[in-house]
């Protein structure tokens, strides 16, 4: 990798600090915060609005700064915690700037890890909104003087539109320069209907992207095509991109693009190479004449104008595919999440190395620092 | 189309007769025929077992044979019935040999029509055996007396693997070249699950490929995110996850390395998605994840020797990660005569094929699936 290559992480991950919802949580909903607490086992649980989680089981919570340990290292344990676990760099900012200098970074977008798991579990929409309140003001925080090197992003709840609306526009004013939400909502309401527009509205305004990025989902929306399944971990965990495309491409069914023609939308987290049989596939079916699309254009122009994809930097695919799509891709570490590999600088070479100079530095890091103006 | 490459369908569709059931069914079973009947307004309905069709609208079957047509002739309409509409080529093998003359084309394997509409609603496990044997009795009598032109392809229901094992065994004896499955199971058990090796062993002793078709599917199965899923326009894109879910099912449970000479081969859900899906099950493989699998090699390395897909001539994308993919891992399909692809699938089929090299060409258009079915 030439040495004067910006490199820009498209989406990593901090771990919030435990007392992060007591402290920025709004004085009302304090009782209600996010809590680590210990059963009598001694081992860790999360608990949300004062009940405990159902999808993360006790004494896992080390696993969530996991990234390249070994099957044995995932076992619930009451030694091993959250916060002694966490590996350096995951929960602190200047820890942070070192370990992306060791790596040759530049800058990283950062997303959060408790974060894309309450959501799942919580319905109440006004909890939910001050859930997304308290890590925005604290993510800007922990951002704030890192010398533009970490970027914060918004998290929003979809189940209260207007109030998500303020959220972005607070958010945003803080230093957030940009926003995600989840791959579904409790309402099942697709992420395209209109019903959000005054949302799509305010990220066009404010001139941030669109995020969707992959979270815990209530079991409720799990496919039912196979039972039997429930413990086939890799099964899950190939399959957990379909939930980013399908809501990204309600955006496409609903025609939000043509309504918001300076909407920028990125899709986190879920691989890149589908979103070449995306265009293909998406054009096809625009052109049969039943249930058309409401698309002034065929969807293929939204992806290559308004449409932006965060891969992975192990996708060997994708370098062919880039010649294809165009320069619609960043990469991602996902530091420090155990469902990738701690060798993404090493994947990141070789997969730069299969393409052109150009696509190299775009891939790199221009691209996202285009599209988020940092 | 260079006129030295053998060109094949890999995927295309008969329109089935309205009496095949009643005619191929066992003579216990022909009460619960498949029929096609008119309601009150005249619009031709498909029923089942002696029950309307919930999932065929009223008209809809006259749509069946309607690749290339405009909305306004695809809607329901009393005047339009399946076998009126049904465009030539779509029900008699004589014709289909004359338009695969037209189009130069050497080859069609065939798949059915109303066979991939009907298991998403009949729960009965030995009436959906039943159904399975008439319409595989009757593709190998329509494509007998062009047996080099028109390749016949059984269709298995996984209900009953060992029925299903059987019935493979019949029909390849009968002149079957293959056979093929619905993305889901009456059962709910995975493709890849242990209870179904009885039908990859046939498969594999036989030495016919087995593949996974897209059909109608019990409702929930995919679309429970979002209310009102079912009718949102460009939805069909999710293709590529129904047939995903069926594929990655053989690596959690290691069908491959049981049975290291099937080959499967993944139908009408788009191409260009397997390099992306290699790259993602060998991710996964790679961390500690990988440990949960009962797998020798990492995934991809079984794609490219145990799996073939069939790509829409209209897709694009392909020729950009088919060298990284496999020269030998893709075929194309004209779909015809469905609604759901459009009509001029070879001037597609150029464009598709024209970044590729010689090498890759020559396999996509034809030779692959040659190759891979033993043609």
């Amino acid at each position: 990798m030439p040495g004067n290559q910006l490199i820009i992480d498209a989406d990593g991950h901090i771990l919030e600090p435990v007392d992060m919802w007591d402290k920025y949580l709004e004085e009302k909903y304090r009782s209600r915060g996010i809590k680590i607490k210990r059963d009598d086992n001694g081992m860790e649980f999360l608990e949300y609005d004062g009940k405990p989680a159902q999808m993360i089981r006790p004494g896992v919570l080390h696993t969530l700064g996991a990234m390249g340990r070994k099957a044995q290292e995932m076992k619930p344990s009451a030694e091993r915690t959250y916060v002694n676990s966490a590996p350096f760099g995951s929960m602190d900012m200047k820890e942070r700037l070192k370990l992306l200098d060791q790596d040759g970074i530049d800058k990283a977008i950062l997303y959060p890890t408790i974060g894309l798991l309450w959501e799942a579990e919580v319905e109440d929409p006004e909890l939910s909104n001050a859930y997304c309140r308290a890590y925005n003001r604290w993510i800007a925080d922990f951002c704030r003087d890192s010398g533009g090197r970490l970027i914060p992003i918004a998290h929003l709840s979809m189940l209260d539109v207007p109030a998500a609306v303020a959220e972005l526009e607070r958010a945003v004013k803080d230093g957030c320069k940009g926003a995600f939400v989840a791959p579904f909502n409790h309402l099942r309401k697709a992420h395209g209907h209109p019903d959000f527009d005054p949302l799509f509205a305010k990220f066009q305004e404010l001139d941030v992207p669109y995020g969707i990025h992959p979270t815990f989902e209530p079991v409720s929306l799990a496919s039912r095509r196979f039972s039997g399944l429930g413990s086939s971990i890799w099964y899950h965990q190939v399959t957990a991109c379909y939930g980013a495309q399908v809501a990204f491409t309600t955006l496409f069914s609903f025609g939000v693009f043509d309504k918001f023609p300076k909407l920028k939308t990125v899709v986190l987290e879920s691989g890149g190479g589908w979103i070449g049989y995306w265009v293909d596939r998406m054009d096809a079916l625009y052109e049969v004449p039943i249930n058309r699309a409401p698309l002034k254009n065929p969807p293929s122009h939204y992806i290559r104008t308004q449409s932006w994809i965060s891969a992975d930097p192990d996708e060997r695919a994708l370098a062919g595919l880039i010649r294809f799509v165009g320069n619609r891709f960043f990469w991602a570490s996902d530091f420090p999440h155990q469902d990738h590999g701690s060798e993404y600088m090493k994947e990141l070479k070789g997969l730069l190395a299969e393409m052109p100079a150009d696509a190299a530095a775009k891939l790199a890091g221009e691209t996202v620092a285009n599209l988020y103006r940092i | 189309m260079p006129s030295k490459d053998i060109v094949v369908d890999a995927d295309g569709h008969i329109l089935e007769p309205p009496d095949l059931w009643e005619k191929y069914l066992e003579a216990k079973y022909q009460p619960h025929a498949i029929k096609v009947v008119k309601n009150e307004k005249g619009l031709e309905c498909l029923q089942y077992d002696g029950k309307v069709s919930q999932m065929a609208q009223p008209g809809f079957l006259a749509a069946l044979g309607g690749m290339g047509k405009e909305q306004d002739q695809l809607r329901p309409d009393a005047e339009r019935t399946y076998v009126g509409s049904a465009p030539f080529g779509s029900m008699d093998a004589r014709e289909r040999v004359e338009l695969l003359d037209r189009e130069n084309l050497a080859k069609a394997v065939l798949y059915p029509t109303l066979g991939i509409l009907w298991e998403a609603e009949v729960e009965d496990i030995e009436l959906s055996q039943a159904y399975c044997r008439a319409y595989n009795r009757w593709i190998a009598d329509f494509c007998r007396p062009y047996s080099d032109r028109l390749i016949p392809i059984a269709h298995l229901s996984l209900g009953d693997p060992q029925a299903a094992a059987a019935e493979l065994e019949r029909a390849v004896k009968d002149g079957c070249r293959g056979a093929f499955v619905a993305p889901f199971t009456i059962t709910h058990k995975p493709h890849g699950h242990p209870d179904h090796d009885a039908v990859f062993a046939m498969a594999e002793k036989l030495d016919v490929p087995f593949a996974i078709h897209p059909t109608f599917e019990p409702k929930g199965l995919n679309r429970a995110r979002f209310h009102g899923m079912e009718r949102m326009p460009l939805l069909g894109v999710i293709a590529s996850q129904i047939l995903q879910q069926p594929l990655s099912t053989f690596f959690q449970f290691g069908v491959f390395d049981k049975f290291p000479k099937l080959r499967v081969v993944i139908l009408e859900s788009g191409s260009s998605w397997l390099g992306f899906w290699m790259d993602r099950m060998d991710e996964g493989y790679e961390t500690w994840i990988g440990g949960t699998l009962p797998l020798k090699k990492k995934p991809s390395e079984y794609v490219r020797k145990q799996v073939w897909i069939s790509g829409d001539p209209d897709e694009q994308a392909t020729a950009y990660v088919i060298d990284y993919v496999g020269r030998d891992r893709f075929f194309w399909a004209s779909d015809f005569p469905h609604p759901d692809h459009g009509g001029k699938y070879l001037h597609a089929l150029e464009r598709m094929v024209a970044p590729m090299g010689p090498e890759a060409r020559r396999g996509v258009v034809g030779q692959n699936v040659i190759d891979c079915y033993k043609l």
